[in-house]
């Protein structure tokens, strides 16, 4: 099938102007299929390595992290809790601001809303221990060659 | 390009008056009403198509990501293409970008301002024909018209009616040109209607022009011109020495001639000389080696003789692992040819029990078809006995009174030709019987 137009734009453009702490690199074999570094932003504890399927131009894509990670909006398996994968997604979203979006979830944990309840509770009990177990965490599973 | 067209059109409109020139105009309509099928071109791609520079984001579709197509506007004054926007509007009734409710598309959204249509027209794009050659820079508004009128690159299908593929619209004219022809300059066999195509862009054994020196060269030859062609990039000569300047092979002597590493290159090459000298000493070296270790090995005995007198230490040093050698190879085809010994044992088991298992199962088996074989004997004898009863019977019956008796050969033609009505082949069996009857 071929590749619409606007994911090759789309790749182009995420190639050509990265996002700053982002870098996406389309699979050789399904140019949908990306592999995602994200930094989280400055002071956040969090490093991480996402997969993101995209079925333009209408459905969200499909985002799962990778690596483990401590996070109240992300479970066990990497699912991820954002409205703007759900029911706020809308077809003008791309794929650089679906990341952005991301990021900033890692910049701004939201344990009201929580996809993982015993992350959220810890989280709520005492935030500092929280922050640094997602420190170790993401030193543990995310940081490159500590696999 | 004149329109398909032109050539009636110039003929007819020689008259002056102006009813008649009115007629060309009719004949074009009526042409083009007649004739559908052969001008049946697929409409154009326009978010397909390659702008010539890069359109302004303001009028690039939030949703496709390229110029707008039939613009719309909504009523939160975004705009989007109308297709996009239908399809989005199915999925959630919201505006796409701010997520302001949507409710009914005809309510919401209106004809994007002719601004912004006009803008959009305006924007320059490709030909879609490019690839075939149509090198056509024009407005998009009149793409559309351009392909499906004038292009001579866009493909129509083919005139011939039984040929479903399709031909460039300049050899319409020339009828079905999908028979294979071969190339005059190769002699590959190629389809008419690509051979020119084929002469120009690929054919190898056409002249064709370099595209940095312009010279003129035949395809085939494409390498050796490269290597030879003035203006092809190349490194420097000093480059083993860390020149890493390209340039020009027109300039390349100039830039040797003042290169930096021009000092350091009769010490290369003294090096490069030296280095090749040590890699084949080298090469020597080890082949003498393998030489004096199998020296060792082989004539050990000579020595060892010689020394065998003077020191009785020595040989038995270094004939322990020549012949534990030996010995290893001995002993290992020993352990080999007891594995085999012993194999070929098991095998031989193997297929003994094997017989074995097959015979004592096939004994049974036989057993049993013998008996059935005789209990098949018994019945058929019974059968035989049972007819024979049964025809005797019959006979009795029809011989009025039992005058004639079974056992004569006179009357069992005449009772078999009586019942020859009723069936044969039970009479035909029992009159074979018919010399002994019941004897079961």
């Amino acid at each position: 099938m071929a590749l619409p137009k606007r994911i090759v734009k789309e790749t182009e453009r995420l190639m050509s102007e990265p996002v700053p702490g982002i870098s996406a690199v389309p699979h050789d074999d399904n140019l949908r299929y990306f592999d995602v570094e994200i930094h989280g932003p400055s002071g956040s504890p969090y490093e991480a390595r996402v997969v993101l399927d995209r079925r333009l131009p209408h459905g969200a894509p499909k985002i799962r992290f990778l690596t483990k990670i401590y996070h109240p909006n992300v479970d066990k398996l990497g699912r991820i809790c954002l409205d703007v994968l759900k029911n706020n997604w809308s077809p003008a979203l791309q794929i650089r601001t679906i990341l952005l979006s991301i990021q900033a979830l890692l910049g701004a944990p939201n344990p009201d809303d929580p996809l993982a309840a015993d992350v959220a509770k810890d989280w709520k009990e005492d935030e500092n221990r929280a922050i640094a177990t997602a420190k170790e965490w993401t030193s543990k599973y995310a940081v490159p060659g500590s696999k | 390009m004149p329109p398909p067209n032109t050539p009636e059109e110039g003929l007819v409109s020689t008259p002056t008056t102006a009813t008649l020139a009115l007629r060309p105009i009719t004949r074009d309509l009526e042409m083009t009403a007649a004739s559908p099928p052969t001008v049946a071109i697929p409409a154009v791609d326009l978010r397909a198509l390659e702008y010539e520079s890069n359109v302004d984001e303001n009028l690039i579709c939030p949703i496709c990501r390229v110029a707008l197509v039939a613009p719309v506007i909504t009523n939160c004054d975004h705009v989007f293409c109308q297709k996009c926007l239908v399809q989005a509007h199915t999925l959630n009734p919201v505006c796409p970008v701010d997520r302001q409710p949507l409710l009914k598309l005809s309510s919401g959204t209106r004809s994007a301002p002719k601004l912004i249509a006009n803008q959009l027209d305006n924007l320059t794009v490709r030909c879609p024909n490019r690839p075939r050659g149509c090198d056509l820079v024009v407005a998009r508004s009149l793409v559309e018209n351009h392909v499906s009128r004038y292009c001579d690159k866009t493909l129509v299908p083919c005139p011939h009616p039984s040929c479903n593929k399709t031909i460039a619209r300049k050899d319409m004219a020339k009828g079905c040109l999908h028979y294979e022809v071969s190339c005059e300059f190769c002699e590959q066999a190629v389809q008419k209607a690509d051979l020119e195509t084929h002469q120009d862009m690929e054919c190898l054994n056409r002249k064709t022009d370099c595209e940095l020196c312009g010279a003129e060269f035949v395809r085939s030859k494409q390498e050796e011109h490269t290597k030879e062609c003035p203006e092809v990039e190349v490194t420097c000569k000093f480059a083993p020495f860390g020149c890493n300047r390209k340039m020009s092979r027109r300039h390349l002597e100039e830039h040797c001639a003042r290169c930096d590493y021009r000092v350091v290159g009769p010490v290369g090459e003294q090096l490069a000389e030296l280095r090749a000298e040590m890699t084949a000493l080298k090469e020597k070296d080890r082949l003498k080696d393998r030489r004096i270790k199998f020296l060792e090995n082989r004539g050990y005995s000579a020595p060892a003789a010689t020394e065998n007198i003077s020191n009785m230490n020595l040989p038995a040093q270094e004939t322990a692992p020549y012949e534990s050698r030996d010995q290893y190879f001995l002993s290992l085809f020993e352990t080999m040819e007891s594995k085999v010994e012993r194999l070929s044992s098991a095998l031989t088991e193997v297929e003994g029990r094997h017989s074995m298992m097959l015979f004592n199962e096939t004994m049974p088996i036989k057993d049993q078809l013998t008996e059935i074989r005789s209990t098949m004997g018994v019945l058929g004898m019974h059968v035989r006995w049972l007819m024979n009863f049964r025809l005797q019977e019959r006979g009795r019956v029809l011989g009025s009174g039992g005058a004639n008796s079974p056992s004569l050969p006179g009357t069992t033609m005449g009772a078999s030709q009586e019942s020859s009505s009723d069936s044969n082949l039970p009479r035909r069996l029992s009159d074979t019987m018919r010399e002994h009857p019941p004897r079961l």
